[in-house]
């Protein structure tokens, strides 16, 4: 089922669509979506579920922000809003919001031809530093460090989400118009990661009071609550 | 030079690796008891470094492996911690009491079960070697010794490892500090935060029949204030009296962890002093500034490898490799091969010259390469 899931995901073309709720696009892969949340959620939002799609389609995902479309959110975003949404895990199938059809109409490409994910490392009042593992070559770990101007590489948008162990894409690719002209492409993303739920709180507790029994001498500083 | 022949039971060794990713020491303290201060991984080979060095010498590390110091949680120092400990199930594990804390081991926890994140952070490596000790059978080893001023981490007959910090004053500040690292309620996700400040790490006087080494760990220094950092150190009436001839250099060889009272009262005239790179960092550490500094101290210093050295970076299209330098003020790929320096001594003849040898990319501290403007 998962993997069924997954390929419907990798499989999704965001540019062959327009919706104003994407996640009626194609109802089998909605249902089976809803299905794998409900049975493992972390594992749902795990990078290794979600890496195929934001590799690919960040970069569209990002042309479509400059277009204002209303598909012009990050995936990070849906993702969010998917988990965070409870209502959406019951909504009776038959409410499923309607979408319409691609309307054919040209649009600009964005083509991603090299990207990292970088994690910051430092932040100070005109530049920030990260440590970059490059995703395009399939690194597990960061083998290079930069430091980035945050007036000229961090939009407005973003710019509340950079802090100290933010994660961002850094994409370098080639933007076709949909007049037909074609240019460079330079941008970091920062990702909108899902939050810390109560849940993830309960767990760390739970982990802490396991891990107290390691340390005898300090019994006074057992975790209630 | 050979890399697998094993010291000699009465022989004493410090090996200093670095920095592949991370760095750490591994002591000899004669007969085959040895002592594990922090964690690293080979970034070629994969392996925790420690472990991979006992291959090579044919030991076992579930027999050799008296202590193992956890010093903190930087990525750099932690990194296959987990794998040591479970292969050295006779050691006790040392750690500071930071991590006895409740609200620590909650940041221990919430960091490290974060599954969005492909590179895994210190804390998911701390909290896997918790769970690994948990595991232990013996209660004795199963919980971590607390280090802090002048504990001793290891006794034996003319041996004497002690801690010397952190310092209470510093634990209680570092706690709170750790804390304070928890994140909010419906806060976006995210890597857990560096603390920059490096106030938890241990520093360690070693004793061996009148050979005398003190690893500096990364503990840097907190200005005048009494009871924190090197100061706190320096000004311990307590802590052993016998001058070191080793020095591993703190944090790096870096500006904020240089005290010139640890010169002129804790080392020798001239020691051998032993630097791990920071390769991790926009600005690698050693600095030249930072090189001088040391060399003007001894002409005996050694590094485990040139951060700088070139690497053979991955080719891409000249136009994004054009486009790159465009959009970054400072940028370098990170040397991860690991380098070794070795230093061995007869116990039976404390006078003589302790043996320097290099593996590995290991050098002198004069010929790492300077920065490019």
């Amino acid at each position: 089922m998962a993997l069924r899931a997954k390929n419907t995901l990798t499989n999704l073309s965001f540019g062959r669509h327009e919706s104003d709720d994407w996640i009626a696009l194609n109802r089998d892969w909605y249902s089976e979506v809803q299905s794998i949340i409900r049975k493992d959620p972390e594992g749902f939002f795990s990078s290794e579920f979600l890496e195929p799609i934001t590799r690919r389609d960040m970069a569209l995902l990002e042309s479509y922000d400059h277009a204002d479309s209303p598909v012009g959110r990050s995936f990070e975003n849906l993702a969010h809003r998917f988990r965070s949404d409870s209502e959406l895990f019951t909504r009776p199938s038959a409410e499923i919001p309607k979408f319409t059809a691609f309307d054919g109409k040209p649009r600009d490409v964005l083509t991603a031809h090299q990207e990292w994910e970088g994690v910051v490392t430092k932040v100070c009042s005109e530049s920030f530093e990260a440590m970059l593992r490059d995703k395009t070559a399939g690194d597990q770990e960061s083998k290079e460090v930069a430091e980035f101007d945050i007036g000229l590489m961090v939009s407005a948008d973003d710019l509340e989400l950079l802090k100290e162990g933010a994660i961002f894409n850094w994409v370098i690719g080639t933007e076709v118009k949909k007049e037909g002209t074609k240019r460079k492409v330079s941008f970091i993303k920062f990702r909108r990661l899902p939050a810390f739920t109560a849940a993830d709180f309960a767990q760390a507790r739970s982990f802490a009071n396991e891990m107290m029994e390691l340390f005898p001498t300090d019994e006074s500083d057992k975790v209630t609550g | 030079m050979n890399l697998t022949k094993s010291p000699a039971s009465r022989e004493f060794e410090l090996s200093l690796f670095g920095p592949g990713f991370g760095e750490c020491a591994l002591l000899h303290v004669g007969n085959g008891n040895w002592i594990g201060v922090d964690s690293c991984i080979d970034s070629k080979s994969k392996r925790q470094v420690i472990l991979s060095y006992f291959d090579a010498l044919g030991i076992d590390p579930a027999t050799a492996l008296k202590a193992i110091v956890v010093s903190h949680w930087h990525d750099d120092h932690i990194r296959g911690m987990a794998q040591l400990v479970k292969s050295a199930p006779n050691a006790h594990i040392w750690c500071s009491s930071a991590f006895s804390k409740k609200e620590v081991l909650q940041v221990i926890d919430i960091y490290a079960t974060n599954k969005t994140i492909v590179e895994k952070p210190g804390t998911s490596e701390l909290r896997d070697t918790l769970v690994c000790l948990k595991q232990r059978k013996a209660p004795s080893l199963r919980f971590p010794k607390l280090t802090g001023e002048n504990v001793p981490v290891f006794v034996d007959e003319g041996i004497r490892v002690t801690g010397l910090s952190p310092s209470s004053h510093q634990q209680l500040l570092s706690t709170a500090e750790l804390g304070n690292l928890m994140p909010k309620e419906n806060e976006a996700k995210k890597r857990a935060p560096t603390q920059h400040e490096n106030h938890l790490s241990v520093v360690l006087h070693i004793e061996v029949e009148g050979l005398v080494a003190l690893l500096g760990g990364d503990l840097e220094h907190r200005g005048a204030r009494e009871t924190l950092g090197w100061t706190a150190i320096l000004n311990n009436d307590m802590k052993p009296k016998s001058i070191a001839t080793l020095y591993k250099v703190p944090h790096h060889g870096s500006e904020n962890a240089h005290v010139d009272r640890i010169w002129d009262e804790m080392l020798t005239d001239g020691p051998v002093a032993l630097v791990a790179p920071y390769n991790r960092g926009v600005k690698p550490l050693p600095s030249k500034e930072d090189r001088n500094r040391i060399l003007t101290r001894t002409d005996k210093a050694w590094s485990t490898a040139d951060p700088l050295l070139p690497k053979k970076k991955r080719k891409l299209s000249k136009w994004i490799e054009d486009e790159r330098r465009e959009c970054v003020n400072r940028y370098r790929w990170v040397r991860t091969d690991t380098g070794q320096i070795r230093i061995r001594a007869n116990l039976d003849d404390p006078t003589g010259e302790p043996s320097v040898e290099l593996f590995d990319g290991a050098l002198h501290l004069s010929e790492l390469r300077d920065e490019k403007a």
